[in-house]
This record gives C-alpha cells, sequence and structure tokens, in this order.
C-alpha cells in the first residue's frame, strides 16, 4: 500500500494521460536507441576480440598465382608462372623467419561417400569408368571420375562387414594438412590421434573427423569413439578413421582432415590440379606479420622467382573489417546517444512544468510535515515510474532494434545482458534528469511554494 | 506556548524592501483563542506563516515551549509543523487526486503512523466533523463546508497543540462559515491552542482576544500588548 503522497504522484501521472503518455514515449525512445546502440558497440567490441584472437589471424597465407589477371608479368610468361608449385618442403621457409611458430600446408578438400541409398548411384548408362570396359559381376558403381568401383553385391557385404562405415550422406568437406595444423589451432584429440608425420609419409588413407562429423557418422547406433580403426567407404577409397577432434569453435567440427602429401601422380595428383596449395605460417605475436612477410616474399622469390606467389595477411584485412565495423558502430552510438541527450532534455523541460503546477502543493506538503528530503523523495518517485516504465518500453524497443542492426552487421551473443545494461544506465540518468527540476524547492520556505498560483 | 521576540519579515521585492512584519513581539498561551485582525496588507497571513513555521523571520527571536526554534533545520521543522501544527486553509488546500479519508491520513504519513492506525483516526476525526458518509469522495464531489471540514479533520490527524487558522470562513456563506466557527471553538473548549486570522469583526469578537495588525506592527492598545511585555 502506498503512502498517501506517493498517492498524490501515481495519480497525477495516471491522469495526465497524454502528458505522461508522451513523456514516457520520449524516453521509451531515448532509452532503446542508446540501449540498442549501446548493445551494439559492445557487441561489435567483443565480436572484434574475439575473432582477432582466433588461430586464423595470426598466419600468413601462401598460394601461387592461379589466374593470368593476378600477374603483373606479360601474358608470354604465363605458362611458366603456373608450373610454379607449392610442396610440403617449402616449409622450410619458416626456418629464416624468426617470428613463425608453426607452418602446415592446407589444401581444401572433399571426400565423396557410397552410400547404401542405390538412388545414390549413377545409372548404368551414364557411367564411364576410367578404362571403359566394366563388363561382367553384377552392376558397377564408380565414381564418374576415377576411384573404386563396387558391385552392389560387393556394397551388400560391405555392409554387413562392421569395420567399414557406410555413410547416410554423399559428401563431406575437409581438409589435407600437414601436422603442425593442429598445433597452430590448438586443437587436441578426444580420441584416437590427429595426424602425425608417420601419417604423412604412410601409404594409408587416414582421416581425423570433427566432433560433430563424428557424432554424424556414428550415428545413434554407436558411440563416436567406436568409429577409430574403422574404414570409412568413399569413391577415393577407404579411409581409415585414426582420430576424433575435441570441439573447436572455428568452424572445424564438421569437417575432416587427412594427411596432406606431395606426390603429384595418382590420385591426389588428380586433385591437387584443382585446388591451390596453401601454404600456412602461424606467428606467435601477431606484430611480427608484417615483418615476417617480408622475410617470406624474399625467401620465395629466391626460390621460384617474381611474383610467383601471393601473401596474403587475413589480419590486415580482418583489422579493416573491425575498424569499419567500430566506426560505424560508434557513429550509431553517438546518433542515439544525441537522440537520447534530447529525449532527456525535453523530459526535463515536461519534468519543470509538472514541477512548478506541483508548487502549491508541495508548499501544503510541507505544512502538514513533509521535510525538503521528503519532498525529493516524492519527486525521485515521479522520475523514477517515468525511467522504469520508459526503460521497460525502451528496452522492447532496443531488442529488436539492436537484433536487425546485429544481424546486418553480422554480430551476435551478449545483447540481453548489453541491452540491460544500456536500458538501466539509460534509466539512472532519466531519473537525474527527471530531478533536477525539483532542486528549486530545496531553497524555498513552504510559504513561498504556497504562493505560488497553481 | 509561543513566545515571539521582536520578530520582523522583511520582502525583497525587485529591488525595493517592504517591510511586512516590523519588530512584533507577542505571546500566546496554552488554550488560548486568538484572532489576528487588520487591514489587507497589514501583515497577518506573514504573522500566521511565521507562527507556522511556514516562513522564517529575517529578525527576532521565536520560542516554543521556550525553546528558540529561529533556526532549526528543515527536518526538524517539518517535525514541528507536523506533530504540534495544525493549519486550517482559506481556500481548503486538499488534494484532488486523494479521497477525504486519505487528506485526512496524509500529515500522519509524514508521522510515520501505520496505514491501519492512521485510517482508524482518519474515519473517527471524520465522523467528529460529520462527514462519516463521505469519506472515499474526491474533493471535487464535496461541497466548499465539506471540504473545509475535511480539511479540519486533516489539521487534527496528528493531535496538534496547536491550530493556526488562516481566514477559515473565508470562501464560505455564512451558514458553513458559521458551522466552522463551532467547530474551531469547541475545539478550543477541549484545551486547543487556537490562532485565526479573519477580516470578520464578529468573528473576532468570538477569539478570546485579538492581536490587531497595521502595517507590519501590533496596534497598541491591542489586548494582546500585556501579554507581551516579556
Amino acid at each position: 500500500m502506498f503512502k498517501e503522497p506517493v498517492k498524490i504522484i501515481l495519480r497525477r501521472f495516471r491522469d495526465r494521460t497524454l502528458e505522461s503518455g508522451l513523456l514516457i514515449i520520449a524516453v521509451a525512445l531515448g532509452i532503446g536507441a542508446f540501449a540498442a546502440g549501446l548493445s551494439l558497440i559492445m557487441n561489435t567490441m567483443e565480436f572484434s576480440n574475439q575473432i582477432m584472437s582466433s588461430p586464423e589471424y595470426r598466419e600468413l597465407v601462401i598460394s601461387t598465382r592461379s589466374e593470368a589477371s593476378e600477374m603483373e608479368n606479360p601474358v608470354e610468361e604465363k605458362l611458366v608462372q603456373e608450373n610454379a608449385v607449392l610442396t610440403a618442403a617449402d616449409l622450410e621457409a619458416a626456418n629464416l623467419a624468426p617470428g613463425v611458430e608453426w607452418a602446415y600446408v592446407q589444401n581444401n578438400s572433399r571426400l565423396h561417400l557410397i552410400t547404401a541409398d542405390t538412388g545414390n548411384m549413377r545409372p548404368p548408362e551414364d557411367m564411364s569408368p576410367p578404362g571403359g570396359d566394366n563388363a561382367g559381376g553384377g552392376e558397377p558403381r564408380a565414381d564418374d571420375r576415377q576411384g573404386i568401383q563396387i558391385s552392389e553385391e560387393e556394397l551388400a557385404e560391405m555392409e554387413a562387414d562392421s569395420s567399414i562405415i557406410i555413410a547416410e550422406f554423399d559428401e563431406i568437406s575437409g581438409y589435407e594438412v600437414t601436422s603442425q595444423f593442429f598445433n597452430s589451432w590448438d586443437i587436441t584429440a578426444s580420441s584416437g590421434s590427429l595426424i602425425s608425420e608417420a601419417d604423412i609419409t604412410g601409404t594409408e588413407n587416414v582421416i581425423v573427423l570433427g566432433s560433430e562429423l563424428a557424432a554424424l557418422l556414428a550415428g545413434e547406433s554407436m558411440e563416436a569413439d567406436e568409429l577409430l580403426g574403422k574404414k570409412l567407404l568413399s569413391r577415393e577409397g577407404y579411409q581409415t578413421i585414426i582420430g576424433i577432434m575435441n570441439p573447436v569453435s572455428e568452424g572445424f567440427d564438421q569437417e575432416y582432415f587427412s594427411p596432406y602429401k606431395d606426390e603429384t601422380g595418382g590420385f591426389s595428383g588428380f586433385r591437387r590440379r584443382f585446388m591451390d596449395t596453401q601454404l600456412r605460417f602461424a606467428v606467435e605475436d601477431p606484430e611480427d606479420l608484417d615483418s615476417t612477410a617480408v622475410l617470406l616474399s624474399d625467401w620465395f622469390e629466391s626460390q621460384l622467382g617474381e611474383d610467383q606467389v601471393v601473401i596474403s595477411n587475413p589480419r590486415a584485412e580482418a583489422e579493416q573489417l573491425v575498424s569499419r565495423n567500430t566506426g560505424i558502430s560508434l557513429l550509431i552510438l553517438f546518433l542515439s546517444a544525441a537522440g537520447f541527450f534530447i529525449a532527456l532534455v525535453n523530459v526535463s523541460n515536461i519534468m519543470m512544468s509538472r514541477v512548478l503546477r506541483m508548487k502549491k502543493n508541495v508548499g501544503i506538503l510541507m505544512a502538514l510535515g513533509a521535510s525538503k528530503n521528503s519532498i525529493r523523495k516524492l519527486f525521485l518517485t515521479e522520475a523514477l515510474v517515468l525511467a522504469v516504465s520508459g526503460g521497460i518500453a525502451g528496452a522492447l524497443l532496443a531488442i529488436p532494434l539492436s537484433g536487425y542492426m546485429e544481424t546486418a552487421a553480422g554480430i551476435e551473443a551478449g545483447s540481453w545482458l548489453y541491452i540491460t545494461i544500456g536500458a538501466v544506465l539509460a534509466g539512472g540518468l532519466t531519473t537525474l534528469f527527471g530531478l533536477i527540476p525539483s532542486r528549486q524547492f530545496m531553497k524555498i520556505d513552504p510559504a513561498q511554494a504556497m504562493r505560488s498560483a497553481s | 506556548m509561543i513566545r515571539l521576540e521582536n520578530i520582523s519579515k522583511q520582502y525583497d521585492l525587485g529591488g525595493t524592501t517592504v517591510d511586512a512584519l516590523k519588530d512584533v513581539s507577542l505571546e500566546i498561551n496554552r488554550g488560548d483563542y486568538a484572532a489576528i485582525m487588520g487591514p489587507s496588507g497589514s501583515g497577518k497571513s506573514t504573522m500566521m506563516h511565521i507562527l507556522g513555521i511556514l516562513d522564517s523571520a529575517t529578525g527576532g527571536k521565536y520560542f516554543l515551549e521556550d525553546y528558540d526554534i529561529t533556526a532549526l533545520p528543515d527536518k526538524e521543522q517539518a517535525r514541528i509543523r507536523n506533530k504540534h501544527f495544525g493549519f486550517i486553509f482559506q481556500s481548503f488546500n486538499l488534494f484532488p487526486e486523494l479521497s477525504a479519508i486519505e487528506n485526512v491520513m496524509l500529515p500522519m504519513s509524514y508521522a510515520g503512523i501505520p496505514y491501519k492506525t492512521r485510517k482508524d483516526k482518519a474515519v473517527d476525526l471524520l465522523q467528529e466533523v460529520g462527514l462519516g458518509h463521505r469519506m472515499t469522495h474526491l474533493p471535487t464531489m464535496l461541497s466548499g463546508g465539506e471540504q473545509q471540514r475535511v480539511a479540519i479533520a486533516r489539521s487534527l490527524s496528528n493531535d496538534p497543540d496547536l491550530i493556526l487558522a488562516d481566514e477559515p470562513t473565508g470562501n464560505l456563506p455564512s451558514d458553513k462559515g458559521e458551522e466552522i466557527m463551532e467547530i474551531l471553538e469547541s475545539l478550543n473548549k477541549r484545551g486547543v491552542t487556537v490562532v485565526m486570522v479573519t477580516h470578520n469583526p464578529a468573528q473576532g469578537r468570538r477569539a478570546g482576544y485579538v492581536i490587531e495588525l497595521r502595517d507590519g506592527m501590533l496596534i497598541p492598545g491591542s489586548p494582546n500588548l500585556e501579554a507581551q511585555n516579556v
């Protein structure tokens, strides 16, 4: 039950519907814009810190020039330049650059899985298996380019063999990597092992699975750990699963990793022609990226000639993006804060007119026993009613607004927290501005207040 | 009970200093019924405000029960107004947002009295002034006489030692004014000290004595002059 003086304030607020409504809307819009702006800048900064701390942004990426348009040299030299091939041996460039902590090769890769679903198979008349001769032994199932051919009978046998994994989906993507990839990304195995030097030099097709991919392949019938040692059936051949990774936040969880091999013949050589080999050099301190890039550029120039490789620095590109996003967010925060400030000044003005209309009543309250402190508390109540109702409405406005801005900027997470912080901060400022007009009562006598006309 | 010593009050009106009260000394004893009279601008209202600590004097001393309360801090002044004084105004000064009973409960809330107690007390007081049937009405639904009776009930809510009434019948027809006067007289008979500002000589005559002011000064021969020689 409210005390009678508080009832006066609350009922005045209620009875002046239009004025109170406009006040709340002004405060809500101001708080909403400010909270959304604050949420955006905080999220942008958090997101920036998050991405800049990713291992990806401590790396320099070396690849060969793949398009003539990228070349500065005359076209007649094109063929020579396209012959420049990067291999794992080029990782020795790292020895000349003291800032480099890890160096590895990374190729995009893809495995075409053979599923039990015959709908996945190409119909016989469409098949053109390598070698052409396909006579006898049931209907062949084959990759359109190369790889193994499997008859339906063979497939049935494989399905019965518990050491063979036949997936329910037909394609997985991943990377061919050398072993330091895992060091650079600080990836560990949850079971089995990661790719070692022995796997790279060995002849067996082995793969390591991301955590989500392992769970998908295991299905509901087995634990992911049970995949270890089993052979995954793909058109590229059997892939022996040797390890499963712990979850990583970098989007690797749905992918597989296989050893990068330098051989140019056979199946790997076939695929190698369709993709650029990337050499990646990770530095310990991002400050060393520029100087390391110079050293690496010199080294590759000495080895392969001028303009044979492209050295890209993802961090520099990311920093540009981060700086642009932060700039936009700051501008939005500035505009929203300016809007909020204008709303606050208006709130203060309207509150001043309300307080002036209350002046005589304040004198009467003082005559009846209200101290100046009680009067201040009374106006604090009014300012709080305004700040809380405006703050809640503002926060409700800010959530979709901030959500939209974040979607547009590609930033997520933490909005609720920052909107709440923004709304509370803005509510506090509203209360302060709402209280300013009541300060006049701290200096006057009750008789002076009661002489007021209202 | 109240002793004023050489009280003066000056107002600064746009650079011109106006003397509202000049060197006024008087004494009001417990149980007195005093009327403050005088023409417009004589300082009646200022005197009332000084007596009720609604305004501060620019000179002189104010003793309440022999305590010098001339320069008390705001919080103490508020406490004295709340606990010891009851105010009745010419224009009633009820809060239109509050019902009759809530208006009566208001001063008790500043005294820290619990809700139930102040409600019971307000019911008793409203019944006493004959408004037991109008307790939940807003002031706008009451006649002038009824509003002034609510104001009287409000002034009595903290059992004051002194009722300060500023032209309590000024806005009422004579029959309603008579009712208010009767209530004030009965309060005085119960021992409450009453100081009333009035223009009405007939009402002045009904008081125990008259404090007559002119140009901010007590008029010589005013019945209170003997008392003020302290």
